[in-house]
């Protein structure tokens, strides 16, 4: 087999503890020879460290919200609103193996990433307890490689993803701002839907989806006639609500939560989309 | 009359002795009987074990030995369709975690387990002809058979087809699984607390084109199958995260549940030494944990084959208490061959 053409897995791991922001080594997360590759998918799987989960994290469960990450193609092409929590980035495929702290980011078209721009990869641990333990975080690219004399393309489709995570459950005073589920890009955005998760702190499983939440897209027309319950919005097989229209920069998703919390638990939303981008403008 | 849009064969394959293949109880079963060709698009897979989940229970595939032991041959004419026994649980990746992994119901309930094999390309089966399907029960595992209900198995096989529209084509599409089966390991004389290493390197025959024409892969599987001498359940001393590890555990059954994405590493290279799989990575990262595949869409060129480099531990408890498992990866493709090629004998 010819290496171009040849499917290709890269991978990196680190060590994060809570509050802690670290880049993923990019030297193994490109290949070794200056050849362009596509990404279909990013995978992420964190594991508890050495001595365990950190407390009242209930094991690999709960860091589904709690690690965020950011990417970008170069110095300069976000795939991401600054850090995102990873379970936002795509929409559930089995939330049952999700248990397992497993993420699948599956691009909706491949990803062309050139020669001379790596894609980096940071990572934070947002969790709310105070702890000292550690959490294993793997991240691998799949992908093909291409021919070095691949033309790059025109343009080329990038995800985008940007999310709001409420960090707490004061609800009527943690609703996501104009500058969470919006488009900060110079460009527009095409949107495909949007995610929503409720983090449990106790690491139990996924949160009480039973509060309502009420959506509206950009110039404020209701996504949702009112409030409806999360789960109804973002059923748990999915977690994804359809939306298909265009981003302008600076436009925003608002939403509001309209039921208390109990104490455990951590909404969070996202939408995901890509946009065109000349790698070379 | 019409011909119907769809049509469904199936057999079942009864008492499937420990070591032993049936072929299907009906013999003429999956030969096309109609007097048009058909398009096949999947076969589903089911098995029962006869035991109720009180004693082991389900026939779960998906990280218990069942994944393992459950395998088929399939020939079409005279061409093999798989290498030789392939475990069911390779041929395709996880479409159903509900069924493919299912959650007991009630005592003494007894749960059929389901697979389906998809193909990358409709097989044409013209009238009159047989797809050869024969089913093997394969249990090499030092634990005792009769703990699993590996003893006797009965397994059904169904086969999804439609007519095929058109004149016969001169080349058609021949679905291939090649696999590689790892060894069994973990246990021996262990320490307490010490996660001995192992390492093993699949044969250029394993990830392999055995044919003279290019094969288009279309992805890799894996199943790592796990269990244990011990009852309960297992807590690893490196990660505190609890196992259940065997029949009579409270929690899993015994079923490999994410201890290979982090017990479990694995590089991969073409022949040529091309890194497909550069570092080690945990096949948590590798084979996504949703469906236990790597959609890969390549070719691979006639004789090629790919080489992979596993390095594995299984965890033991501060009571000396282990894990036994074994890694299995399938690769699943389609290539082309001419119609009378491939039917003559």
């Amino acid at each position: 087999m010819k290496p171009a053409g040849a499917p290709i897995l890269l991978s990196d791991s680190l060590t994060i503890t809570r509050g802690r922001q670290k880049r993923f080594n990019v030297s193994n997360l490109r290949p070794r020879t200056r050849v362009p590759f596509l990404i279909d998918s990013v995978r992420i799987q964190a594991v508890a460290g050495e001595g365990g989960a950190p407390a009242g994290a209930g094991g690999d469960l709960s860091f589904r919200g709690l690690i965020a990450l950011s990417f970008n193609l170069g110095e300069r092409v976000p795939l991401t609103n600054g850090f995102v929590p990873q379970w936002l980035l795509s929409p559930a495929r089995q939330a049952t193996v999700e248990f397992g702290g497993f993420v699948h980011w599956v691009f909706s078209r491949p990803l062309y990433v050139p020669s001379t721009m790596p894609l980096f990869a940071d990572v934070i641990l947002n969790a709310n307890y105070a702890s000292a333990a550690s959490i294993t975080v793997n991240i691998a690219y799949a992908g093909r490689i291409l021919d070095r004399d691949t033309k790059a393309p025109v343009t080329v489709d990038v995800p985008f993803v940007s999310g709001w995570d409420s960090t707490s459950n004061l609800v009527g005073q943690q609703n996501p701002g104009n500058n969470d589920l919006w488009n900060p890009l110079q460009t527009p955005v095409c949107v495909q839907g949007l995610v929503g998760r409720i983090q449990a702190l106790n690491g139990s499983a996924d949160g009480d989806d039973t509060t309502t939440v009420q959506l509206w897209s950009p110039g404020g027309t209701e996504i949702t006639r009112g409030p409806v319950q999360w789960r109804d919005a973002f059923p748990r097989l999915t977690t994804m609500l359809p939306w298909s229209g265009v981003l302008q920069p600076g436009d925003y998703f608002q939403a509001r939560l309209q039921t208390a919390l109990s104490a455990a638990y951590r909404p969070m939303l996202s939408y995901v989309g890509y946009r065109p981008v000349v790698l070379g403008g | 009359m019409p011909a119907p849009s769809s049509i469904v064969f199936a057999s079942a394959f009864t008492g499937i002795k420990n070591g032993q293949s049936n072929m299907p109880d009906d013999s003429d079963a999956f030969t096309n009987r109609y007097p048009f060709d058909l398009l096949v698009d999947e076969l589903r897979f089911s098995w029962t074990s006869g035991i109720n989940y009180t004693q082991f229970a389900l026939a779960n595939p998906q990280g218990t030995l069942w994944g393992d032991v459950v395998r088929c041959r399939l020939k079409f004419g005279r061409v093999g369709l798989t290498d030789g026994f392939v475990p069911v649980s390779l041929l395709a990746p996880v479409r159903d975690w509900a069924f493919q992994a299912p959650e007991p119901l009630t005592a003494a309930t007894e749960l059929p387990s389901s697979w389906v094999w998809r193909f990358p390309k409709p097989l044409y089966l013209p009238a009159g002809q047989k797809l050869l399907i024969e089913m093997g029960n394969f249990n090499d595992w030092t634990l005792p058979a009769s703990n699993f209900g590996f003893a006797t198995l009965t397994a059904r096989v169904s086969m999804q087809c439609r007519p095929s529209q058109g004149p016969a084509p001169s080349m058609i599409d021949l679905p291939y699984a090649a696999k590689f089966l790892g060894q069994i390991w973990g246990g021996g004389s262990v320490q307490p607390g010490q996660e001995p290493s192992t390492s093993e390197i699949s044969t250029p025959t394993d990830l392999y084109n055995p044919f003279s024409v290019p094969m288009q892969v279309e992805r890799f599987t894996l199943n790592t199958l796990a269990s244990s001498p011990f009852t309960g359940l297992l807590t690893p001393i490196v990660d505190g995260l609890e196992q259940s590890v065997v029949a009579g555990g409270t929690d899993r059954f015994g079923m490999n549940w994410g201890l290979d994405r982090r017990y479990v590493t694995a590089r991969m290279v073409t022949a040529d030494g091309f890194p497909v799989i550069r570092d080690y990575v945990p096949v948590g990262s590798v084979f996504s944990a949703n469906d236990r595949s790597w959609l890969v869409n390549v070719p691979l060129d006639a004789n090629d084959y790919f080489i992979l480099d596993l390095v594995e531990q299984m965890p033991v408890n501060d009571n000396g208490n282990y894990f036994l498992a074994r890694v299995n990866m399938g690769m699943i493709g389609c290539w082309q061959a001419q119609l009378a090629a491939a039917l003559s004998v």
